[in-house]
C-alpha cells in the first residue's frame, strides 16, 4: 500500500506547490494520475518514486517510508521495489538496447539480478516486438521501440510497485493494446501497484481509480503555507 | 565498481572519435618527456659503463671533455696529440698497461682507430667472422659498419680524403677488411680499427713506392748525396698495400715522435693509479690524466641540467593541456546533464554519476599512459641507431 500524509512539495524559486493531506493507493490497486498540463502529475510521480523528495510530510511504501531513508538507501529501494516508465524513456544512448536494459540489474550490483533480468529480456522482447532489436542503440530505434524498451526495463525486476508516465503516447493501436494487456497481465499476475499518468482514454477503462492532480496543486509563496 | 567501469568503458567505446582525440592528446603530451627521459637514462647508463670499463685516459692537456669524447666515443673533436713514445715508456714500468689510440681519420664517415691487439681484449670484442689485423692495410669493421656499408671480409674501404682542396696533404689509402667483430651494442660497432702503424701511413707518416734503386725506380732519380737518393714528384706511391708491395712500406722519423690521440691505461694496483695521476696531472704539465667516470659524470651534470629545462618545458605544456582538457570536461559535463539525470532517475546516487565520469577519464588517462609507454620504448628500442650514436 501506499500512503502519502501531510506532503507539502515546491520547487525551487518557482510559485508550483502540490499539498496533499492524505491519499492512499492499495497493493494491487490500479490508478491513474490525470490532470492538464502542469498539474502536477509528473511531479508526484516523482515523489512517490523517491526521485523527488518533499519539504513537508511523509511518503510511505508497504513499510518503507522514504523520508527516513538515507540516499544510498532509497536508491536500493528504488531499483528493487520500484518500477519506472519516464515519459522521455531515459534511455542511455551508448549502450545497446540489451545494455539498457539489464542497466539497474547492474546498479543493483548483484550478479543474481542480472542473471534473472537476462533471463527475462527476451520473452518480454518477444511480446512487445523488439527481439531483433537488443544489439542496436537508442539513436537507431523509432520512438515507439525506445518506448517499449522503457517499458521492458521496468518489468525486468518484477518491481511491486509501477509507476509509469504516459505508456502508450508514441505507440501505434497495436502497440497500445498490447502494452495494456502486458500492464493488465503483470499487475495480476504479481499483485502489483500501477500509477500512471496518462491522456489516453482507452487506458482508463482497464484502471481502477482515477485521481484529478489538479485538487493537490496550489500557489507557493515563500513565508507562507502551500 | 563493476557497474562504473562497465558504463565508462561503454561511453568510450560509442564515442570512439572524441574518446581518440583525447587519447592522442595525452599520448602527444606523453611521449616527448618520457621519450628524452628513456634516451637520457640509456645514454646516461651507456656512457658511464663504457666510462667505468675505462680506469685511466692519458692526453695532452687540453679539454677533458674533448679528450674522453675523442677516445671513448671516437667523435670528431680538438684533442692535441701525444707521442707514440709514452707507450713504451709506461709499459716498460711493467705496472700498467698501456693501448695506444690514434682517431683521426674516417672511411666512409665510420671512425677509423689505429691501436693494437689489446685494445680488442680490453674491451672483450669478439670475431664474428675472420680475423684481426695482422698486416699492414688490413682493417676489421664493427657489426654496424658491416650492417650500414654492406661490406664483407675481403672488400676494401677507401679512406676519406679530409680536405677536397689540399692537394698536397693525405692522399686516401684503400684498406682490406680482414674481419668483422660480432655486436658490442657499443660505439665499437660502428669503428674501423687497424694497427696503429696503418694509421700512420694514412696520416702520411710512412708510405710505399718503387724502389729508387731498381730499373722502375731509376728513371724517378732527382739527385743523389752519399747513400741518400731524393726522387722527383713523378715517382709512383702505393694507396694500396698488397703483399707485393707491403716490403716497400716505411717510415721516416722515429716512432717514438709519432702522434697518438691518447691512451688506455690499465694500472695493475691503486697505488698505481695514483702514481700515473700525480706524474702527468702536473700544472703546467703536457699532459692530462683522466678517470674517465668522474668526466662523464661531469658531463652528464651539463647533460641534465639541460634535461630540466625540457622537464620545465614540460610542466607548462602540461599545465596548459590540463587547463584546455579541464575546459573540454568541464563542457561535456554540461553537455551530459540529461544523462546525469537519467542515471539519478534509475537509481545512481550523485556520487555514482560523479565516480562514473572520473572513471572515464581515469581510463583515458590510463591508455593514454599505456600508449606512451609503447610508443616511447618502440622508439627507444627501434632506433638503436640513435643511442649508438649518442655513445
Amino acid at each position: 500500500m501506499i500512503t502519502i500524509s501531510n506532503l507539502k512539495f515546491h520547487y525551487p524559486n518557482a510559485d508550483f506547490a502540490l499539498q496533499i493531506d492524505k491519499l492512499k493507493i492499495e497493493s494491487g490497486e490500479k490508478v491513474a494520475l490525470v490532470g492538464p498540463s502542469g498539474s502536477g502529475k509528473t511531479t508526484l510521480l516523482h515523489l512517490i518514486a523517491g526521485i523527488l523528495l518533499p519539504q513537508e510530510g511523509e511518503i510511505q511504501i508497504g513499510e518503507t517510508s522514504f523520508h527516513r531513508m538515507s540516499d544510498a538507501d532509497l536508491r536500493e529501494f528504488r531499483l528493487n521495489h520500484l518500477g519506472l516508465i519516464f515519459q522521455e524513456f531515459e534511455l542511455i544512448e551508448y549502450l545497446n538496447v540489451q545494455q539498457n536494459l539489464l542497466l539497474p540489474a547492474k546498479l543493483q550490483r548483484s550478479d543474481k539480478a542480472e542473471e534473472e533480468a537476462q533471463f527475462r529480456i527476451l520473452p518480454l522482447a518477444k511480446k512487445l516486438g523488439i527481439e531483433d532489436k537488443l544489439k542496436a542503440h537508442p539513436k537507431s530505434l523509432s520512438t515507439g521501440e525506445k518506448q517499449r524498451v522503457a517499458i521492458i526495463r521496468a518489468l525486468l525486476s518484477q518491481p511491486k510497485t509501477l509507476l509509469v508516465d504516459e505508456p502508450t503516447s508514441s505507440l501505434d493501436e497495436a502497440h497500445a493494446e498490447l502494452v495494456i494487456q502486458l500492464f493488465d497481465d503483470y499487475c495480476e499476475t504479481q499483485n502489483a501497484t500501477l500509477i500512471l499518468l496518462t491522456h489516453d482514454t482507452r487506458l482508463l477503462q482497464h484502471l481502477d481509480r482515477v485521481i484529478d492532480v489538479q485538487q493537490f496543486r496550489t500557489a507557493y509563496a515563500e513565508g507562507a503555507n502551500p | 565498481m563493476k557497474s562504473i567501469l562497465f558504463l565508462a568503458w561503454q561511453y568510450i567505446c560509442y564515442h570512439k572519435l572524441k574518446s581518440s582525440i583525447m587519447i592522442a592528446s595525452m599520448v602527444i603530451l606523453f611521449i616527448f618527456p618520457l621519450v628524452v627521459s628513456l634516451l637520457l637514462d640509456e645514454y646516461d647508463q651507456r656512457m658511464l659503463e663504457r666510462s667505468r670499463q675505462t680506469p685511466l685516459l692519458l692526453g695532452s692537456r687540453g679539454n677533458p671533455y674533448d679528450l674522453l669524447l675523442k677516445s671513448l666515443y671516437f667523435r670528431k673533436g680538438n684533442s692535441p696529440n701525444i707521442p707514440y713514445g709514452l707507450t713504451h715508456k709506461i709499459l716498460s714500468e711493467k705496472k700498467t698497461l698501456a693501448i695506444p689510440l690514434h682517431i683521426k681519420f674516417t672511411a666512409k664517415e665510420a671512425p677509423l682507430v689505429g691501436t693494437t691487439l689489446d685494445y680488442f681484449e680490453f674491451r672483450n670484442l669478439k670475431m664474428e667472422a675472420g680475423n684481426l689485423p695482422s698486416f699492414l692495410g688490413e682493417v676489421v669493421i664493427g657489426h654496424g659498419v658491416s650492417q650500414d656499408l654492406n661490406i664483407k671480409i675481403g672488400s676494401t674501404l677507401l679512406t676519406d680524403q679530409r680536405n677536397l682542396y689540399d692537394l698536397a696533404g693525405q692522399v686516401p689509402v684503400e684498406l682490406k677488411v680482414v674481419g668483422i667483430l660480432s655486436p658490442a651494442h657499443s660505439i665499437d660497432d660502428q669503428a674501423v680499427f687497424m694497427d696503429i702503424k696503418t694509421a700512420w701511413i694514412i696520416e702520411g707518416l710512412g708510405h710505399g713506392h718503387d724502389d729508387l734503386r731498381s730499373d722502375k725506380g731509376k728513371p724517378f732519380v732527382q739527385s743523389q748525396e752519399g747513400q741518400h737518393l731524393k726522387a722527383n714528384v713523378g715517382l709512383n706511391e702505393y694507396v694500396k698495400i698488397t703483399p707485393e708491395n707491403m716490403e716497400s712500406f716505411h717510415f721516416h722519423g722515429n716512432q717514438n715522435d709519432f702522434p697518438i690521440t691518447s691512451l688506455i691505461l690499465l694500472p695493475q694496483s691503486d697505488m698505481e693509479r695514483v702514481i700515473l695521476k700525480t706524474r702527468y696531472n702536473v700544472d703546467g704539465g703536457t699532459y692530462q690524466v683522466l678517470n674517465p667516470l668522474e668526466t662523464t659524470e661531469d658531463l652528464l651534470g651539463i647533460v641534465f641540467r639541460i634535461k630540466k629545462l625540457f622537464d620545465l618545458h614540460f610542466i607548462i605544456v602540461a599545465t596548459s593541456t590540463a587547463s584546455l582538457m579541464l575546459l573540454v570536461v568541464l563542457l561535456s559535463l554540461r553537455l551530459r546533464a540529461r544523462e546525469r539525470e537519467t542515471l539519478h532517475k534509475l537509481g545512481c546516487t550523485q556520487s555514482t554519476v560523479f565516480w562514473l565520469f572520473t572513471t572515464e577519464l581515469l581510463l583515458l588517462l590510463g591508455v593514454s599512459i599505456i600508449f606512451s609507454v609503447i610508443l616511447a620504448l618502440s622508439f627507444v628500442a627501434f632506433t638503436p641507431d640513435l643511442l649508438q650514436n649518442l655513445g
